[in-house]
């Protein structure tokens, strides 16, 4: 089984690579790089880029396989994933606030139905890519659904880093101000409840984790910047249509605002 | 590996960049990749929606219900009036709203003009042919080219430096440059790394070239930037209290509205009369003119205070002002001229040399007290070695370079000497190791190396020093001795002393010793005056700086500010919360060595000790403590956008005493909101006593509803609008602050309004009214009167009386404390205007047959107008013996 990134000939895409690169070296799998031929995306540059991934490939001991497909990109993509089964697919997007998706083959994808999960990759800082010390993963209004935690966790092990969970709490900071320790911990601990398994499954995999707890009312984008994560793993419902204005969806709002490096993982359907 | 620990091969590799920079094409790419390099602004306002808004405010809401019924009303009755009564209600609704809508427009769009972006043109190397840019447009991979002066566009790594120094102020609150170099870091913290530029600051020295990795919000200064843009404020004291009036006016209002619906229906009226009267009574009891009195007296306020270089960017923090408690400021720049300026030299003969003026653009000349023959040949000698050791440069008001350099540049002018033809061939950089910086020169006859820095790394070097008569005199223990202890002598005056010296040659050993240079960052001028004011005012005073303890407190003692301890950051990082809290309650501390990250830990804590906080900052770390705080107070000039846009208020000069101009004028607009509110309350009598007495007895009207509304909006209104911008009281600053317990509408406001001057106009009305009836021959109980020509007369009567009495009221109400003598008529001349704007208002009432059909007036006999004389009178002369009782009782 292998694990699907779509490249083309910008950078981000190099760098959503990279990040699959992380993910496959936890998980003991291949890459296998898609590209589909357009007289807009120079094969050379594209070629140069699987240059470079091929040596960071070979510097963390992963197979990487080249595959060049004809046709429209994103037609031509999803015969592609839905012919053969990945693990997962990587694709990157230049989302700059107010739509989600700029590029239209990510966005394609993410309307598609397809049998492997896919990870929709927003690169803001080129460096923190290639060094990850402390990843982020929030689950919205609910806990990390079990495919967020395994990217997850993949990631953190590929790189080394320890995962913060986000736990966003029922009650304010100015109610937990006038709370004494022992309500405090009791309060905590009643939201930490399903946060526990979560923790006890990064120990397994020899992953450092703890929790960060949110506020009602409060940020949680400033909640995992102050915590100077380099990455946000975000989960997200599969959108039929993609909406041009996000702001009622935390997570997709995080995505959008977010200064570090963002995904956000759609499920397999 | 972090990008700063890697070889610049390896970083242009992982950028995917190329020493010559991207070509135009991969540029362009790059920018549809990762956006424009800014930092997002917040979405632009809906105009429309907040203009329809309005319309749904609560005294809004009260009054469109209002106009409904009378629209139901004149349906049910036509013939009736009620129609004109109904469309002059909705008239005072899109009045308050436009009014308001206007405020609220003019306040953003001052924001936006205050509001820059990051610098609008950068060089960049692009297919190695050097452009100029849009910052906006650079990408990571660019190549940027730095030189003196420059605003960094992005956070960059270094591929080239000569001598280059940035100012990290605005991401670390550090004001010392901060020397940057080539080569991979091996620290683990990216602010830390010596070869990373950041996004925000700027090249103090040097020309450098780096290659771009994070541009707009991903950028250390974009984060921060992206940390503090959703902080929520608490809603102000004035917020609440205004919501609180609204709650109690509309009880009332609808409480009475209902119990005479219900008298009326049980007396046996028909629903649609006692509707109307129900009606009335609530609009009565809606002060119309309230919300957009306040809301202009806030906003004159705020204009007010721009013209003394305090921008307040949201109404409410005019108000908060007034409360505030305790100022945290900063030193440098706001208590501070932030212009470094020599005061003294010393040189070895003894002879210690005063210069004259302060800062980078004021001349000066020296003076000594024991001058020595060769005295000014020596001080010539020392600032000639200055001037050859110099990269700053001072040209028409703009001064670029280090601030330590600046003031010797200054100092140089000061000293005449003769011109130099010397040729600067080298230099021994600066560094914070050595300490010291060497330029080599050639002259004319030799070369020469002329040195600046620490006095005991120079001092180390030197073996002679420039002695009298001009002879190098072998410097032994003794007169290095000398040197040290005239060094220690400044450095106890808070000075930053360094020491000059020059030599033969090229080697930094030899040196004959020239002189010693003290500096100073000198305070403002009017600083002491200003904490005076809040000492009088009740307004304690914290100094939270970066700088060294001794520096700080010598500051202090200068400029009259009380310390009662000081505690450096190190000593706040262990200090327990509730012990600093128990110190912040009562002491006046000095806050040293701070980081800016500790400003939000004394913001909080003062805060939960009851105080209200106005918190100063410039730098993008200050600006969490600033939206916390009651007041953030950002610097115009010194501060980033982050910063500004974080803050409530802006100084436009960085001066610490337009902090305490705001708070006067907060204080005052407290008072004056105060005054007119009272001034409102009192109409409210004459408005719905008069139809509480036409039902309990057989008395035709008195005042109809068209009528209250032309007290409410036009004669009242204007006068109302004045005495908000009173100027301030002569003893505002010495009066405790505003607490917040303190309600705007107290028992002193109800019992002056209400009880006080309420109770004599509606006397004045009453008089006026039953007083023109008995006068023309009308019989009590006679109702058959009512609509006529007469009757408009008699409820002409009414309205006058109530005007009139309100006119003197504005007048009295100029102070709450002082006699209306002792204030200066002209001095607040809106209210001249408007009293002005009262006569006409009821000459036009009198006189224009269109005034009369729309407010159902008529022209009264001028015979009869003494009717009006006596309750103004009464009112004024009751008021003012109350003030002198209540002075007296004080």
């Amino acid at each position: 089984m292998k694990i699907a990134v779509a490249l083309n000939s910008h950078l981000i895409s190099e760098h959503a690579a990279l990040y699959a690169l992380r993910y496959a070296q936890s998980l003991g799998l291949g890459v296998e790089l898609l590209h589909v031929k357009n007289p807009d995306d120079p094969l050379k540059e594209v070629q140069e880029r699987v240059a470079r991934l091929q040596i960071e490939a070979g510097k963390l001991g992963i197979i990487l396989s080249f595959r060049q497909l004809e046709g429209k990109p994103g037609p031509s993509l999803v015969k592609q994933i839905q012919s053969h089964f990945y693990h997962s697919v990587f694709c990157s997007t230049r989302a700059h606030p107010p739509r989600l998706f700029t590029n239209s083959v990510s966005q394609y994808l993410v309307k598609a139905r397809l049998p492997s999960q896919l990870v929709v990759v927003r690169i803001n800082r080129v460096n923190s890519v290639y060094h990850c010390e402390r990843l982020g993963i929030f689950g919205g209004r609910g806990q990390p659904d079990v495919h967020q935690m395994a990217l997850g966790i993949g990631l953190a092990a590929g790189y080394q880093a320890e995962i913060l969970l986000g736990n966003p709490l029922e009650i304010s900071r100015r109610a937990l101000q006038h709370l004494d320790f022992q309500q405090t911990r009791e309060v905590l601990r009643a939201s930490d409840h399903g946060f526990r398994s979560l923790i006890t499954l990064c120990q397994l995999a020899q992953v450092s984790a703890s929790v960060a707890h949110i506020p009602h009312g409060e940020d949680a984008l400033d909640f995992f910047l102050s915590r100077k994560i380099s990455l946000l793993v975000l989960s997200s419902r599969k959108l039929p249509h993609p909406t041009r204005h996000l702001m009622s969806d935390p997570v997709e709002n995080l995505f959008h605002l977010s200064p570090v490096n963002c995904m956000i993982l759609y499920p397999k359907v | 590996m972090k990008l700063h620990q890697l070889t610049m091969a390896e970083a242009l590799q992982r950028l995917d960049s190329s020493p010559e920079g991207l070509s135009e094409t991969r540029a362009q790419k790059r920018l549809e990749e990762f956006g424009p390099n800014r930092i997002a602004a917040r979405p632009a306002k809906n105009w429309l929606k907040a203009y329809l808004a309005q319309y749904l405010q609560f005294f809004a809401l009260l009054l469109e219900v209002a106009s409904g019924l009378a629209f139901i009303a004149d349906y049910y009755d036509p013939g009736q009036g009620n129609n004109v009564l109904a469309w002059a209600i909705l008239g005072a609704v899109v009045v308050n709203a436009s009014f308001s809508f206007w405020q609220e427009f003019k306040a953003d769009k001052a924001m936006e003009a205050l509001m820059k972006l990051m610098p609008a043109y950068n060089r960049v190397l692009r297919s190695g042919r050097e452009q100029k840019i849009e910052a906006a447009k650079i990408v990571p991979g660019d190549i940027v080219l730095l030189e003196e002066g420059d605003r960094i566009p992005a956070d960059a790594i270094l591929l080239e430096a000569h001598a280059l120094s940035i100012n990290l102020s605005t991401l670390n609150g550090e004001s010392n440059p901060a020397e940057r170099r080539l080569g991979p870091d091996p620290t683990e913290r990216e602010l830390e790394a010596h070869n990373i530029v950041f996004a925000g600051t700027t090249v103090v020295s040097g020309i450098g070239k780096a290659v771009v990795f994070a541009t707009g919000a991903a950028t250390e200064f974009g984060k921060i930037a992206t940390l503090t843009r959703d902080v929520q404020k608490s809603v102000s004291p004035m917020q609440k209290e205004i919501m609180g009036i609204t709650r109690i006016l509309t009880v009332i209002a609808f409480a009475m509205g209902i119990v005479f619906l219900v008298l009326g229906l049980l007396s046996g009226k028909g629903w649609l009369t006692a509707a109307i009267f129900a009606l009335s009574l609530i609009v009565a009891n809606v002060p119309e003119g309230l919300l957009p009195t306040i809301t202009l007296a806030l906003s004159m306020a705020s204009q007010r205070m721009a013209k003394r270089n305090a921008l307040v960017k949201n109404l409410d923090a005019v108000e908060t002002l007034g409360s505030a408690t305790v100022i945290c400021t900063d030193k440098t720049g706001t208590l501070t001229r932030n212009e470094m300026t020599v005061k003294h030299f010393w040189l070895p003969g003894g002879e210690t040399i005063d210069l004259s003026g302060e800062g980078y653009f004021e001349g000066g000349s020296w003076q000594t007290e024991s001058p020595q023959a060769d005295t000014e040949a020596r001080l010539q000698a020392l600032v000639i070695a200055a001037e050859m050791n110099l990269h700053a440069h001072i040209a028409e008001q703009v001064a670029l370079g280090d601030p330590t350099e600046l003031a010797l540049l200054t100092a140089v002018g000061k000293v005449p000497h003769p011109a130099l033809n010397y040729l600067r061939t080298g230099e021994i950089p600066f560094s914070s190791e050595r300490k010291m910086m060497s330029t080599l020169c050639q002259g004319e006859t030799q070369n020469w190396l002329f040195a600046k820095g620490a006095p005991e790394v120079i001092l180390a070097l030197c073996t002679t020093q420039l002695g009298r008569g001009g002879e190098h005199i072998a410097l032994g223990p003794a007169e290095r001795e000398r040197v040290v202890q005239a060094a220690e002598v400044f450095e106890s005056k808070a000075f930053r002393v360094l020491a000059l010296a020059r030599g033969n040659g090229s080697e930094e050993k030899d040196l004959t010793l020239l002189g010693l240079a003290a500096i100073m960052d000198l305070p403002r001028p009017e600083v002491a005056d200003a904490i005076q004011s809040c000492y009088q005012a009740g307004i304690r005073i914290l100094m939270i700086t970066g700088d060294h303890p001794r520096t700080a407190q010598a500051l202090a003692q200068k400029i009259g500010l009380k310390v009662d301890s000081v505690i450096t950051g190190r000593e706040l990082r262990t200090l327990p919360e509730q012990d600093l809290a128990q110190k912040l309650k009562t002491e006046h501390i000095l806050f040293a060595r701070m980081e800016s990250s500790q400003k939000l830990l004394i913001a909080s804590v003062l805060q939960r000790n009851g105080e209200i906080v106005a918190m100063t900052g410039d730098g993008v770390n200050d600006a969490p403590a600033l939206r916390k705080a009651d007041i953030g107070i950002a610097m115009g000039i010194a501060g980033t956008d982050v910063t500004k846009e974080a803050a409530d208020m802006i100084l436009l000069d960085d001066n610490f005493r337009s902090i305490v101009a705001a708070i006067e004028e907060g204080r005052t607009v407290y008072f004056n909101i105060k005054k007119f509110c009272t001034y409102h309350l009192t109409s409210n009598v004459p408005e719905i006593l008069p139809y509480i007495f036409s039902f309990f007895f057989k008395i035709p009207l008195p005042l109809s509803v068209i009528q209250i509304l032309s007290i409410d909006l036009a004669s009242d209104l204007i006068p109302g609008i004045a005495l908000g911008s009173e100027p301030p009281e002569a003893n505002i600053m010495k009066r405790p602050p505003v607490s917040r317990s303190e309600k705007i509408l107290d028992w002193e406001v109800f019992k002056r309004g209400y009880f006080m001057n309420g109770l004599i106009e509606i006397s004045a009305s009453m008089f006026a009214f039953l007083g023109f009836l008995f006068l023309h021959g009308w019989v009590y109980g006679d109702l058959s009167i009512s609509n006529s020509h007469f009757h408009r007369q008699a409820m002409t009567m009414t309205l006058l009386g109530a005007v009139t009495c309100q006119m003197l009221n504005a007048l009295t109400l100029r102070s709450y404390e002082f006699p209306i003598w002792t204030i200066r008529f002209f001095s607040n001349p809106y209210l001249i205007g408007a009293l002005v704007f009262d006569l006409v208002w009821i000459w036009l009432l009198l006189n224009l047959p269109l005034m009369q059909l729309i407010f159902n007036t008529a022209a009264v006999p001028w015979q009869d107008l003494w009717l009006l004389l006596p309750f103004p009178i009464l009112l004024l002369f009751t008021h003012e013996s109350y003030k002198l009782w209540k002075r007296r009782k004080i």
